[in-house]
């Protein structure tokens, strides 16, 4: 029989028993039942509750041990001072996993740091590993499995997994990116790491088949050499994107020497990253764009980047915020702009680079803009060309005139067309737009048809900056995108 | 290492300029040519060994900061100037192992920092920056967990913003990478061999031309 590694059982449970499980609304009792029922989940669910014959129409039991088949995997969403008796059932009903939802515990509460080693010690002396405590759950969209406390309605499936030390916040993430089609297809919690750590869980995804990035949000490291050994063999083949948050801990011991004193927790981390090949990411909200474009996109080859721009203003504020994350944007050479010239643009609108589509007066062509991004992207002159400024604002209705009805046609064939050439050319194509696509119809329709809309100009320097860290060359412009 | 269990035993925990950059030279660290004396005629004698111009420290285990105690004296000249120099140090200094350190002066005007730290949970860790008076005030500085391989130093040395320093500038030689790259692994290894090193300074770091010299160091023990 194969022997299935230790950490598989918090995402393939055969068999998933909820402790606390419950009806009442605001109880995460019932978030993790909620979430378990919102997915065609292949196994089995056992409610447990000393009160109630069922919990959202399944049968529920009063105590662990009436379950009659083997249990897995058990949820505990009960009171602190109620863990340690139930461990005990869990031990007697041989579970392989919990996964404590418990906060409190750890560094919070009085002898909580001993409460919870006491239960590690406990659980690993009988097989049982443990996640958590004090974490929001965890899901395997592959599997069906969601014992987390969002419905999977507003969960994406992809071939990003996350492995986090905070949970909830992610929650928000994942539930706002799915509407931008981002997502992670596994997510793993681990709170306060009395047993399994996030070191656990890089290894364990860096081996599945079934992921192809890692996002982390960390903010403390435990077992550290063990991190860095496994982050250096991951990262060879699947890229990892880090937040690490949490304050600077300055040096509070009295320090000696200066390099004591300087040797701020902060700058250790941003160190070891580099060290073992982690692409770090400088906002919470940039880790999940940045595990897609990773996957989804072709090489950033070099920094070089071209500008195709509806507003000129837009065109110079996004080249400042390129050349901030350092990135260049060249002048394209003379013979590159003549080229533009012949193929449509008029003299009075600048080709320099930015190119000004919108002082072209060419709105409605969709030959130009697309012969714009084939003569720049056939050039050599640049490793990635950025179309910005698009769309307008509005939701249209029955009211709306035809002409603008035509125009937003016209827009967004201008615009699949450029998107396409990403996948002809194999150099990155990003779309940017002022407006997100609940305040335009260009967007939001060029969304349903899987074209990604970046809103923020600082996302989109930052995104292509992370973009060419990961795949290699960079020219030392005195900017360190570690030090943003 | 004979020095550490020395000092070790006799319950200190800083060694002087003079032992540390022992350690650092038995690690094949380029340091200062330099002579311990306590005595005149032991300063003439290391005087004409060392050539002028030098510099005289006061040195001890106990003396962390020098300069603010005023018992350094650059670009001593001659006999006489040594002659005054040392004798004001060493009234300056009450400890108990009075010595003075008749050191090479090495000119350059580009100062790094290079130190070691000891992590929790990551073990020893390698520092580099810009060094000299600015270090506190610019905190210019990457770190790696050692050991270092070849390409970390390398690149740690690339990420602090002033990494331009290094290159050819103003006339000024560019710095030998690979030796300095060669010191920050070493510094690592130091940290990894050693476990009662707690933490290393060595600022300035000079570069002489294109050579990297360690002109002052300070080992904690812990």
């Amino acid at each position: 029989m194969e022997i299935k590694p230790y950490q598989d059982i918090f995402l393939n449970p055969e068999s998933v028993a909820v402790v606390g499980a419950t009806e009442r609304p605001g109880a995460w009792g019932s978030f993790i039942m909620g979430g378990l029922l919102s997915l065609n989940y292949p196994g089995k669910i056992y409610p447990v509750n000393r009160q109630a014959d069922q919990v959202f129409g399944i049968r529920a039991y009063k105590d662990l041990r009436d379950v009659e088949g083997p249990v897995d995997l058990v949820v505990l969403a009960i009171p602190e001072e109620s863990v340690e008796e139930i461990m005990e059932l869990c031990c007697q009903k041989e579970v392989k996993g919990i996964t404590i939802i418990t906060a409190g515990f750890g560094e919070t509460s009085e002898g909580g740091q001993k409460k919870q080693d006491a239960l590690a010690d406990f659980a690993r002396s009988n097989g049982i590993r443990l996640l958590g405590p004090n974490v929001s759950g965890t899901f395997n969209l592959h599997a069906g499995f969601n014992a987390s406390a969002t419905p999977a309605e507003n969960l994406l499936q992809t071939p990003i997994a996350a492995v986090c030390q905070g949970g909830y916040a992610f929650y928000d993430i994942l539930s706002s990116g799915w509407a931008k089609g981002l997502g992670v297809g596994k997510f793993i919690h681990t709170g306060n790491e009395c047993d399994l750590t996030v070191t656990d869980f890089l290894e364990y995804f860096g081996q599945d088949p079934e992921v192809k990035s890692i996002i982390m949000y960390i903010e403390a490291i435990r077992d550290g050499k063990r991190f860095m050994e496994v982050a250096r063999e991951v990262s060879i083949n699947k890229p990892i994107v880090v937040y690490k948050g949490g304050k600077t801990l300055g040096s509070a011991r009295a320090a000696r020497s200066h390099t004591g004193a300087l040797s701020g927790k902060k700058e250790i981390y941003q160190g070891l990253f580099h060290q073992t090949g982690i692409i770090t990411s400088p906002t919470m909200e940039l880790l999940l764009p940045v595990a897609h474009a990773l996957i989804e996109r072709p090489a950033m080859k070099g920094s070089r980047v071209a500008i195709i721009t509806m507003g000129g203003s837009w065109g110079v504020a996004l080249a400042d915020a390129l050349e901030e994350a350092g990135l260049s944007v060249p002048e394209l050479s003379p013979k590159l702009q003549e080229r533009l010239y012949s193929v449509g643009m008029p003299i009075r609108a600048s080709t320099r680079n930015p190119v000004d589509f919108g002082a072209s007066g060419l709105y409605l062509s969709v030959d130009t803009p697309l012969a714009l991004g084939s003569e720049i992207l056939g050039s050599g002159e640049v490793d990635a060309l950025v179309v910005h400024g698009i769309g307008r604002y509005g939701m249209h209705t029955a009211d709306t005139p035809d002409e603008w009805k035509i125009s937003l046609d016209i827009e967004k064939r201008q615009i699949q067309g450029l998107n396409d050439l990403q996948e002809k050319t194999g150099i990155p194509v990003l779309i940017g737009s002022h407006y997100s696509q609940w305040e335009s119809q260009t967007i939001c329709d060029l969304n349903k048809q899987g074209i990604r809309i970046y809103n923020s100009l600082y996302e989109l320097a930052q995104l292509l900056s992370l973009m060419v860290d990961y795949w290699g060359e960079r020219p030392s412009s005195g900017i360190r995108n570690s030090k943003v | 290492m004979k020095i550490i269990e020395k000092a070790f035993e006799e319950g200190r925990t800083t060694l002087s300029e003079y032992e540390s950059k022992q350690i650092l030279s038995s690690y094949g660290i380029p340091v200062t040519k330099e002579l311990l004396v306590n005595d005149l005629e032991g300063l003439m004698s290391a005087t004409r060994e060392i050539g002028y111009p030098l510099v005289l420290k006061g040195c001890s285990s106990e003396i962390a900061h020098k300069t603010e105690k005023g018992l350094i004296r650059i670009d001593v000249r001659n006999e006489e100037e040594a002659t005054s120099a040392f004798e004001d140090i060493l009234a300056k200094m009450d400890g108990e192992e009075n010595a003075v350190l008749v050191q090479e002066m090495v000119k350059g005007q580009r100062e790094l920092v290079i130190g070691l730290t000891r992590d929790p949970q990551f073990g020893p860790c390698v520092m580099f920056g810009l060094g000299g008076i600015f270090t506190e005030i610019l905190k210019d500085i990457s770190f790696r967990v050692a050991p270092l391989e070849k390409r970390d130093a390398l690149e740690m040395m690339q990420e602090i913003n002033g990494h331009k320093i290094l290159e050819a500038v103003r006339g000024m030689e560019a710095a030998d990478v690979d030796l300095l790259a060669d010191i920050l692994i070493k510094v690592g290894q130091i940290g990894l061999e050693n476990a009662k090193v707690k933490e290393i300074d060595i600022n300035p770091v000079v570069l002489s031309g294109s050579k990297p010299v360690a002109v002052d160091a300070l080992v904690v023990l812990g």
